[in-house]
């Protein structure tokens, strides 16, 4: 038959059990807007009951824990799915600059500067003859070429700012790979007694998501709690142990080019998707085509008009070639054309009438040399503008995509792991109750060994 | 399991609704405060290279527009030459009349020396015209003064070669006139007065229309006097019968396509007034010959006959085909006699062949609208009607071909008065009369510029609206439509405004407070 003292003792486990829900409750509303924080909640339990002749008599609750509420499956598709998006995010804003540095619908600086150059040929070629207009070819041919170098100078800094930031999200790796290496740790030593370090693994997790933004990454959990991090195949995080990244540079057939390596190694790491992946993919592919299909025009330009230009002659002159170059970084005038306009041939006699060279070249604009069905010039780039166009459409689109699969996961973990104030509100009605009503017991039980008292 | 309402989910679905309405409303605002449909490639990047294309276009267009402003001013700067040249030869003519007459004088004639010599000056003035420092008589030595006078001889020092315009995007016209068409050094032609150009028929080919410039498919419109409305699609039509089945076909026959009397050009027929335009600023009814209004009930073309060749039938040449078949021209030339037999010919060419084996050194040239007659060499010979058939008459070549030698015509008027040779003053004038003609028909032909100009351009104005109209198709923003999406777009932004707020101030620990 159990005593008083065993029914305050039961009273006594209800208030603690109370306490500990109020103060786990006050925890998650304090942690309401805390990055990263899982909702915690306590693990009740019923205390052994005392076995007695008549039955088993409860001796009341007892906290087994403070478990985080979280779903693994979802932390790593949303790790997955951030990586995704980081990835496109960059390269939407290489392919957003890149349009910029070609201009807008209404302010197209080369397609502006070719038409120029193609109609100060037709002006110059249009009797009567002003041979003054040599000069505005001239100087239209000048105002292209500074066009081509100033985009080829744009894409350069592009390139430099995507190597200075790769340099950059390196660094921010290597911290967090640290962060997580002494995270690590700290669960280690704080999880010893048996407890699980909620708000420690809270925080490792945190700083996992944000590795999955920089580069794609796969976790592995030990027994003992720690986490491996293992990135491009390589396992950069073992406990507390870390590998960094670094960068290095690999001779390149047009010089130096920036790879990711880990410390210590040469060997190119091969990241996939994350910020770095879609940095390196703006330099290495996009950049890199924009750059090949300019290159390419500015060279079929030197072609096409020199091929031209040399079959013409003035009073002083003949077989002058026009351009010099092969790509919109070599592309120049040539000098002694810069130096004496009246070298600028129109025809293929040194009639001053023969214009015969100045419309052949003022047609290059809309006719390739190679006949009606060849591209011209203007086609090239116009094929050029809708390349980059459909690009960066594709990845607005797949961004904006992206976004939402993110934000959906998002909102499922917020779901699944964040604090809802109604809960917590109901939750602290609900320990206070249980509170009260503990402390009730205790009351009546005062009361019963007052009554007790009274009668000796 | 039912969802979990937490705060950061709440938050998170309010935070994209807001991000996605702002969005939406700076996308319309950019719309309407640009006015374009598409400010950044990536806004359409289909049109894109359509914008682009047609910006190249519009700028190319406008050059062609500018280069037929500059092409007039040297177009009509050798009208203005030409017809003081032909002034100065009615003054040269009245001088040759007065001195061969009756009453002239010794004096006289020694006075009008001096008059012819002064003409001879004018005439090299006139002939030395620069426009910008480009003398329009010099072939394409444009900078070369032309004509130099040392004593007594007149010099060329010019080309033979034209100066082309480019007039639109595949179209060049010679703008000049190489003066030494007046030195007698060409060989001595005889051009045909009758126009040869054939008749529009239903096989004619359209590609062959406007003397061979041919025609812009697209679509016309039609309408009658009694309310009825056509858009008529002719892009498929070869040939003038393709022409005539599709809009007979397309109107039910309530307007009707034909060809005029005169095979001169079409002819659309109904019950008046008929209007013939063009669909969405198209130039198809206008280079058919069509475009306009009738006040009766048949709307008549204007002439779009093919150019002629040697494959044209002499049956199918209006001034020929009742007149076949043709008989026997005389050609003297060079003392000989020569007889040619025109009656097995059947077309233009026939003419060329028969006309080479009769009479060796000389050809038969054929003409966009025209035959002419030209000898091997600059002296003269005479072509004339040899039997009833007058076929000379009807070629129109009946005549006397010569070079023309304006100052060596000059030089002998000179000789004749000087000498005071009234017989060779006399023979002066046959030759001027030549000269005469070769200036009347040079001033035909730079006013037949004149109007391939104004064609050219009124062709470029309309490409022009066309191009306009359809980039602006492409690029210009729907303005009510923008107007009212941005509205849409407002609306909508502030309703998540107002649903965020109350959300964010509604939960169960306020209400326990």
């Amino acid at each position: 038959m159990p005593g008083l003292n065993s029914v305050m003792d039961t009273s006594l486990s209800a208030l603690f059990a109370a306490q500990a829900g109020m103060a786990t409750t006050g925890h998650n509303i304090a942690n309401a807007n805390t990055e990263g924080y899982s909702r915690q909640d306590v693990m009740f339990a019923a205390r052994r009951p005392d076995i007695l002749p008549y039955g088993a008599l409860g001796r009341g609750v007892e906290v087994q824990g403070v478990r985080r509420i979280q779903n693994e499956f979802l932390t790593s598709n949303l790790r997955v799915q951030t990586s995704r998006l980081a990835s496109y995010t960059e390269v939407d804003s290489t392919l957003y600059e890149v349009e910029a540095i070609l201009g807008s619908v209404d302010n197209d600086h080369l397609g502006n500067a070719l038409n120029n150059f193609f109609n100060s040929w037709s002006a110059l070629g249009q009797p009567p003859i002003n041979s003054t207009l040599k000069q505005d070819v001239v100087s239209s041919a000048i105002s292209l070429v500074q066009d081509f170098h100033n985009i080829n100078d744009s894409l350069d800094d592009m390139e430099n700012n995507i190597e200075v930031s790769i340099q950059s999200e390196i660094s921010n790796l290597n911290q967090l790979l640290d962060g997580v290496a002494e995270m690590n740790q700290q669960i280690l030593s704080a999880e010893a007694s048996g407890q699980p370090a909620n708000d420690l693994r809270d925080q490792r997790d945190l700083l996992i998501t944000k590795i999955s933004e920089i580069a794609e990454v796969s976790v592995y959990e030990r027994e003992d709690g720690s986490k491996d991090i293992i990135l491009a195949g390589r396992t950069m995080v073992a406990r507390d142990s870390v590998t960094h990244f670094a960068s290095d540079y690999t001779k390149t057939s047009t010089g130096y080019q920036m790879t990711i390596v880990t410390q210590g190694h040469s060997q190119e790491v091969k990241l996939s998707n994350g910020k770095l992946e879609g940095l390196m993919t703006s330099r290495d592919v996009h950049i890199a085509d924009v750059r090949d299909r300019l290159d390419a025009l500015a060279e079929n330009l030197v072609n096409q008009v020199n091929e031209l230009h040399t079959q013409g002659r003035t009073n002083t002159s003949s077989g002058v070639a026009f351009f010099s170059g092969d790509s919109m970084h070599t592309i120049e005038v040539n000098p002694a054309l810069e130096a004496n306009p009246s070298m600028v041939a129109t025809g293929r006699t040194s009639a001053e009438g023969d214009n015969t060279i100045a419309l052949a070249i003022a047609d290059l604009a809309n006719v390739g040399i190679g006949g009606p069905n060849s591209q011209s010039v203007g086609d090239e780039y116009r094929a050029l503008l809708t390349v980059v166009a459909s690009k960066r459409n594709s990845y607005e689109f797949s961004v904006e995509n992206q976004q939402n699969v993110v934000s959906t996961l998002k909102t499922k973990m917020a779901s699944v792991s964040g604090v809802s104030l109604d809960e917590e509100g109901a939750n602290m009605i609900k320990y206070q109750n249980s509170y009260n009503a503990a402390a009730r017991i205790v009351s009546t039980v005062q009361k019963m060994y007052d009554t007790l008292m009274n009668m000796v | 399991m039912s969802l979990r309402v937490t705060d950061s989910y709440l938050s998170s679905i309010l935070i994209g609704d807001l991000n996605r309405s702002l969005g939406r409303m700076l996308e319309q605002q950019e719309m309407a405060g640009s006015m374009r449909r598409i400010n950044d490639f990536a806004d359409d990047p289909r049109a894109v290279s359509t914008i682009q294309r047609y910006n190249a276009l519009i700028a190319s267009n406008d050059e062609y527009l500018s280069n037929i402003t500059r092409s007039r001013i040297m177009v009509g700067g050798a009208d203005v030459a030409l017809n003081n040249i032909s002034e100065v030869l009615s003054d040269v003519r009245v001088i040759a009349l007065r001195e061969c007459s009756a009453i002239a004088t010794q004096q006289s004639q020694e006075t009008s020396v001096i008059e012819v010599d002064n003409l001879v000056n004018r005439l090299l003035d006139v002939l030395n015209t620069s426009i910008e420092g480009n003398y329009i008589f010099a072939g394409r030595q444009l900078k070369t003064q032309p004509f130099t006078r040392s004593g007594d001889t007149v010099v060329y020092q010019g080309d033979e070669d034209d100066v082309v315009a480019r007039t639109g995007p595949n179209t060049t016209m010679p703008l000049n006139i190489p003066g030494n068409v007046f030195m007698g050094t060409q060989s001595a032609t005889l051009g045909g007065m009758v126009d040869m150009a054939p008749m529009v028929d239903p096989t004619t080919n359209l590609a062959d229309i406007n003397l061979g410039q041919g025609w812009t498919p697209g679509s016309i419109s039609l309408s009658d006097g009694v309310g009825n409305t056509f858009q008529v699609d002719l892009s498929a039509a070869v040939t003038v019968n393709d022409l005539i089945t599709t809009v007979n076909a397309a109107t039910a026959g309530q307007i009707t396509l034909g060809i005029t009397a005169d095979g001169s050009g079409l002819q659309i027929s109904g019950t008046g007034p008929l209007v013939v335009g063009e669909i969405n600023g198209g130039e198809t009814a206008t280079i058919l010959g069509l475009n306009g209004t009738s006040q009766g009930n048949s709307l008549m073309g204007r002439d779009i006959r093919p150019a002629a060749g040697p494959t044209t039938n002499l049956a199918d040449i209006d001034s020929i085909a009742g007149n076949l078949p043709l008989g026997v021209v005389d050609i003297n030339w060079q003392g000989t006699d020569y007889s040619v037999d025109f009656s097995a010919a059947a077309t233009l060419g026939d003419l060329q062949t028969i006309f080479s084996g009769a009479v060796p050194g000389m050809n038969l040239q054929i003409l966009d609208s025209s035959i002419s007659i030209v000898g091997g060499s600059p002296e003269t010979f005479t072509v004339s009607n040899a039997d009833a058939t007058n076929t000379a008459s009807i070629l129109g070549v009946e005549g006397t071909g010569s070079p023309v030698r304006l100052f060596g015509m000059l030089e002998d008027l000179k000789a004749g008065l000087t000498a005071g040779d009234k017989d060779a003053v006399r023979a002066t004038m046959t030759e001027l009369r030549n000269i005469e003609d070769t200036v009347y028909q040079l001033i035909m032909k730079n006013g037949g510029r004149q109007m391939d100009l104004d064609w050219s351009e009124g062709i470029l104005m309309q490409r022009d609206e066309r191009l306009q109209a359809n980039l602006s198709l492409e690029y210009d923003a729907d303005v009510a439509q923008v107007a009212s999406d941005l509205s849409r777009a407002e609306a909508s932004y502030q309703a998540s405004l107002l649903v965020t707020s109350k959300l964010y101030s509604t939960n169960l620990i306020q209400y326990l407070s």
